[in-house]
């Protein structure tokens, strides 16, 4: 039997033709989509990374904190807005150094740490206001902290902050009242465009 | 074309993954980190928790593995050593991991913590005592009722202010943890703070809006385990009992309750132990602790009278604690009452003098003054001595005036007169009085017939021995001491001036203008305007008129002028006296009622609610946070650190 040799017809190489476009296209498609979502995931990615590094710094140093040194408020007032200021007196000073009466090795407050969520700026900073070395836990006035805050000056922490809050530790709704322990939580935009916050709780628990 | 693909799939899949490898070891790292604190957390706990079955604990502890699990050990050579000396009285003999020495009562713990690889290290320094840091503490409400004062000192003998905190962990159905009877003052000193975990109530926050704290963090109240405790020294021998129904405790000591001491206890850096409830009809006298397991009533204090004392007990309570406090006048009376030495007669006239004084002093009283039919009775023209006599120029002749009588009475209750000289170096006279008052040694030159004198003669009559008659002798000191006290530190009769003591004093003749009595700021009212009014008549001729302020010395003004001194110092108040004291620690894990305006000097803690009738007053004492240093089996945490 014969074997038929022919050329492949016009029709053949249109749909052949058709086909690899269509791959082609959806695999460039494909790859064009990927790399904006390597985009987003790097800004996910980095949003996450602030919001799990930002809020680990909070809670690493909050924890020092003496229970009768912390205070927190909101000054719009109500938790739901998120703008939580957290400020406590600190064994520490400003430069990290810590500090202890060397015949008791009770600490030595140095001064006062303050976390504060600046919605303006979408923005969570931190300041410290150096106040006279005592050995008792004062925890400072709000006015004190509100009159030390200055947002141009001050440190920021984490950007795309939408929200920054206590939790109460069992119901979990925001409130404006310090529990042992506690609990925060911190809202971010991601960056990237894509419109997706990140949420993180994490529990303080004061050590004294 | 599969191939083409699979191998694009591939490519991105590996792409996806590497772009995202910090992200993914990022996460692990935030749990490891947390997993390591809790582990780090749970190792303190299980060391405290041997602490306090073992005060000198010092064993290492390990849990888990080379890659997950906690370490603490106390192997001097290894450099994140703990050192556990909590049961020593002197610094440690090794060193911490800072090669410092550790002080007493103190434990400086290292934990080293890993979870995966993630490694923390924490420092937890460890005192015994009540982990509490303020004056105040209820796991309940506080509620105040009537007049409120609260303070902070430093100590005894500093009385400059601390920052301290008087603290509701609770709240009832209107969300108020501390609570007021707004019924008279509500005083909130410097340093002091008043806060709730949830709200204060609104009278309250009104009197100082930046000492008032709510929605704060709870305070942890700490629960003893009294019974633990108790029966732990339950082979201690029992309580020396002593002459006044009180009793005598010098290091351990244990009794099987109910008990009820009649007097005072005694601690010598002693400590007694209840077994069951325990009632104090009276003081606590010295240092140490009192441990109750089941409900504990006091009535009286420990300082109830003097003032100043180097005091201070710690009286834990497994079940309720009742301070009734006394007054003054109560405890005095409580005490001379029943004393068969002839104390109680003499305490007898001397509240009839104070009934006596306190009508003639009485504000309502007005230019239709009638003196109290039994003023004479009561204040008697001085006896005779072996010295001298005495008697005032207004007071050779009636009809007497209200002032004059003031004048008198205030002779009888305080010091007489100036041309009174016992021999002060007597020993047999007048030993019992000469105790140092505030401002120095000063020595008792009593007027004859002085109602302090009386009693004092009754402690020489029953021998000085007699510990029930020495409280009353040295209640009416204090009395004495405090009408010379309102002068000048003279050793005269601050009650009033008298012309011819002042003259002797500064050596020339009276003179409104020239000689006036050293005045301080806080006399000068009554120096300046009140004593010129009030001296003796001769100096001042009738109707003249003050060149300072214009009054014209009349009867009558001088009768106000008097009143208004009394008024200003306030003689007849004995809340200077306090009420009764408490000078110490209260602690109890049920409620604790405060009763009867008493006066607290330390610190109060109540498992429960914390509730004060009648008033109080309330002074945080620094120096009492050492108190409960010799406690066994409560252990807390100072501070903590991340190293």
């Amino acid at each position: 039997m014969r074997k038929s040799k022919r050329a492949l017809s016009i029709l053949e190489l249109v749909v052949a033709a058709g086909i690899f476009s269509l791959v082609t296209t959806l695999v460039l498609g494909f790859l064009v989509q990927s790399g904006r979502w390597t985009r987003e995931i790097q800004a996910y990615q980095g949003a996450e990374q602030d919001l799990h590094s930002g809020l680990e710094r909070i809670v690493k140093e909050f924890s020092q904190a003496p229970r009768m040194g912390a205070v927190a408020f909101y000054p719009s007032g109500d938790p739901d807005n998120g703008d939580l200021h957290l400020a406590w007196t600190s064994p520490y000073d400003e430069d990290g150094n810590y500090f202890q009466d060397p015949l008791t090795f009770n600490p030595v407050y140095q001064g006062c740490k303050i976390y504060y969520h600046d919605p303006a700026r979408r923005t969570l900073l931190s300041t410290y206001l150096a106040h006279p070395p005592t050995d008792l836990p004062v925890r400072p006035l709000v006015t004190t902290i509100q009159a030390a805050l200055d947002p141009d000056a001050d440190r920021p922490r984490i950007r795309e902050v939408a929200s920054f809050q206590l939790l109460h530790p069992d119901s979990l709704e925001p409130i404006d009242q310090l529990f042992n322990p506690s609990r925060l939580r911190l809202v971010l935009n991601s960056k990237g465009g894509r419109e997706q916050s990140l949420v993180l709780n994490r529990e303080v628990r004061f050590a004294y | 074309m599969t191939l083409v693909v699979v191998g694009i799939v591939v490519m991105f899949t590996t792409a996806l993954v590497a772009t995202n490898r910090n992200l993914f070891g990022f996460t692990r790292n935030s749990v490891d980190q947390t997993q390591a604190l809790a582990l780090g957390r749970g190792g303190l706990n299980r060391l405290i928790d041997r602490i306090i079955a073992e005060g000198n604990y010092a064993d290492d502890l390990d849990y888990g593995d080379t890659q997950t699990g906690y370490n603490i050990t106390f192997n001097t050579s290894d450099p994140n050593r703990s050192v556990n000396n909590l049961m020593n009285d002197s610094v440690s003999p090794g060193t911490n991991y800072l090669d410092e020495a550790v002080p007493p009562h103190t434990a400086d713990i290292i934990v080293v913590a890993r979870s995966n690889g993630v490694v923390r290290r924490f420092r937890y320094i460890l005192k015994r005592g009540l982990a509490f840091q303020g004056a105040m503490a209820a796991n309940g409400r506080i509620i105040f009722g009537e007049d409120v004062e609260l303070k902070s000192i430093t100590s005894l003998h500093d009385d400059q202010p601390v920052e301290t905190r008087f603290h509701a962990n609770d709240y009832d159905e209107d969300g108020t943890g501390v609570d007021w009877v707004d019924q008279g003052n509500f005083l909130i000193g410097d340093g002091c703070e008043v806060s709730s975990v949830s709200s204060v109530v609104q009278q309250i926050a009104d009197v100082d809006p930046d000492k008032v704290s709510q929605h704060v963090p709870a305070i942890p109240v700490p629960e003893l385990d009294i019974e633990n405790l108790v029966s732990g020294a339950a082979g201690s021998p029992a309580p020396t009992p002593m002459p006044d129904g009180g009793f005598f405790c010098e290091g351990s000591r244990h009794v099987v309750g109910p008990v009820t001491a009649t007097g005072d206890i005694h601690l010598y850096n002693g400590s007694l132990y209840v077994d069951g409830d325990l009632t104090i009809a009276g003081g606590l006298v010295g240092f140490g602790s009192v441990y109750a397991t089941g409900d504990v009533h006091i009535t009286g204090g420990n300082a109830s009278v003097i003032t100043n004392q180097p005091s201070g007990a710690a009286i834990l309570a497994g079940g309720d604690l009742t301070f009734e406090s006394l007054g003054a006048a109560g405890y005095i009376e409580a005490l001379a009452v029943t004393d068969p030495s002839g104390v109680g007669t003499a305490w007898t006239r001397f509240k009839d003098a104070y009934r006596v004084l306190s009508e003639v002093t009485n504000p309502s009283q007005d230019v239709s003054y009638v003196s109290p039919a039994d003023f004479d009775l009561v204040f008697p023209d001085p006896a005779l001595n072996p010295y001298a006599t005495f008697l005032p120029d207004y007071l050779q002749s009636g009809p007497y005036l209200r002032a004059d009588q003031i004048h008198w009475a205030g002779f009888h209750l305080g010091k007489g007169n100036n041309t009174i000289y016992p021999d002060q170096n007597d020993p047999t006279l007048y030993r019992h009085l000469s105790l140092p008052a505030p401002d120095g040694q000063h020595f008792s030159r009593w007027y004859e017939n002085s109602y302090s004198r009386a009693v004092n003669d009754a402690v020489v009559i029953a021998g000085g021995s007699n510990p029930r008659v020495e409280q009353v002798s040295r209640a009416l000191e204090q009395v004495a001491y405090y009408f010379r006290h309102n002068y000048w530190s003279g050793s005269e009769s601050a009650v009033t001036c008298d012309c011819g003591y002042a003259q002797g004093v500064h050596g020339q003749t009276w003179d409104d203008e020239s000689l006036r009595p050293y005045a301080d700021e806080g006399l000068a009212y009554s120096i300046d305007r009140q004593l010129w009014l009030a001296h003796g008549r001769g100096g001042v001729p009738a109707n003249a008129v003050h060149p300072d302020y214009g009054d014209t010395f009349t009867p009558n003004k001088m009768a106000e002028g008097m009143e208004n001194y009394f008024r200003y110092h306030d003689p007849l108040d004995f809340s200077w006296l306090g009420t009764a004291y408490f000078q110490g620690l209260l602690y109890a894990r049920g409620d604790i009622t405060i009763l009867n305006g008493a006066e607290v000097i330390g610190t109060v803690v109540a498992g429960g609610d914390l509730t004060v009738t009648d008033g109080a007053k309330f002074t945080y004492n620094k120096e009492y946070d050492e108190l409960t240093h010799n406690l066994t089996g409560a252990v807390r945490v100072t501070s903590f650190q991340e190293l």
